[in-house]
């Protein structure tokens, strides 16, 4: 299982930028959008849509890095399905996060014993 | 791993990989076609008249309303009519006519249109109310101030000379008339504006969109393709169970 923890660094670190992006959006974005109508130009109106173009390209790589650790955990369909969904949900991400470290983690703990 | 269970993946996975891509372009020529439906949408927005204060202040206005339909409705300020030297219409030798009109509270420059001499008939100023549509031009501000010429006409249309000439600050454009209720007889032959513009704010976002679309397309062949590289080599190597929690 060599590169697996490199696989996972790079995933997490996937996973948190899309998250915090789209958290940010989430929370900033579509208010200053729809409640507070900021974003129909200027700065404001830039920012917008820079972050959500940004989002795009970067849930991209969120799914290179998220298929990557997905084939080499050799998760079922469903999950690595909702794995890469989870880039697409606000605060999804931090939990498909959380759940596939863990499972690593726990691959490692399983597989090190017998190498060792 | 049993070779029919790994040719099924397979074919499986090209399934999948098929239906994604053709998603994918079917997402991107949707927001390609929101895209040019924003644009579309705009650009009529743009060409419906609106009233000509919605447009242009004394302050300013901002670029899409050059070239921008407005109406106006005002009276004419009769002594403030001023005549634009050496204009030609169709070949013809002549000058333009321009009046301020009073609206409300502001004064807008409306450019009546051409007569062949400054002692045509159709120099005379409408009076009482007159309703007035047109298209909102520039001043003709490059000439910089030394526009009046000795007969008391103007060189050209600057909006420094006509404000002082009547003393009062007009609207930033010029409302260059193509039609005007009542219609009186005669009157100036309406000009053509110099300059129609169709910019309006371009929707990148969507447009960027139709792109990342396109690109997901192709990005889910390139995972197809890493995956039917790798997978044969990691089911010979994997050691463990499908997952762990399931």
């Amino acid at each position: 299982m060599k590169g697996l923890s490199g696989a996972l660094l790079r995933y997490r670190i996937m996973a948190w930028i899309t998250g915090v992006l789209l958290a940010f959006m989430c929370v900033f974005g579509l208010p200053a959008k729809y409640v507070f109508e900021a974003t129909s130009g200027g700065f404001l109106g830039a920012v917008y849509s820079i972050g959500w173009m940004a989002h795009g390209w970067l849930y991209l790589l969120y799914v290179a890095a998220g298929l990557d650790i997905c084939f080499r955990m050799r998760f079922n369909v469903l999950r690595t399905l909702a794995v890469l969904l989870a880039g697409t949900i606000p605060f999804a991400s931090f939990f498909a996060d959380h759940y596939v470290a863990k499972s690593v983690h726990a691959r490692e703990a399983e597989i090190t014993p017998l190498t060792a | 791993m049993d070779p029919t269970r790994s040719t099924l993946r397979i074919v499986g996975l090209t399934v999948a990989a098929i239906v994604m891509s053709v998603a994918c372009i079917a997402l991107g020529l949707w927001q390609g076609q929101r895209t040019l439906d924003i644009v579309e949408a705009e650009r009529t927005a743009l060409s419906a008249p609106i009233p000509v204060l919605d447009a242009a202040t004394v302050q300013g206005h901002p670029g899409e309303s050059i070239g921008r339909p407005v109406t106006v409705q005002g009276q004419y300020i009769a002594d403030g009519q001023r005549l634009i030297a050496y204009r030609s219409w169709q070949g013809k030798p002549g000058v333009w006519v321009v009046t301020p009109m009073a609206v409300g509270a502001n004064t807008v420059a409306v450019l009546r249109g051409w007569v062949p001499s400054a002692d045509s008939s159709a120099v005379a100023v409408p009076s009482g109310t007159v309703s007035v549509s047109g298209i909102l031009q520039p001043f003709d501000d490059f000439y910089g101030d030394d526009v009046v010429l000795a007969d008391g006409q103007f060189a050209a249309i600057s909006r420094s000379a006509l404000e002082q000439s009547w003393g009062t600050p007009a609207v930033s454009l010029v409302v260059v008339l193509t039609d005007q209720s009542p219609d009186v007889t005669p009157s100036p032959q309406p000009v053509e504006p110099a300059v129609r513009t169709t910019n309006v704010p371009f929707p990148l976002q969507n447009a960027a969109y139709t792109v990342q679309w396109f690109v997901f397309g192709l990005f889910v062949w390139f995972m197809w393709w890493l995956w039917l590289r790798r997978a044969p080599r990691e089911d010979a190597a994997a050691p463990t169970a499908d997952s762990l929690y399931s």
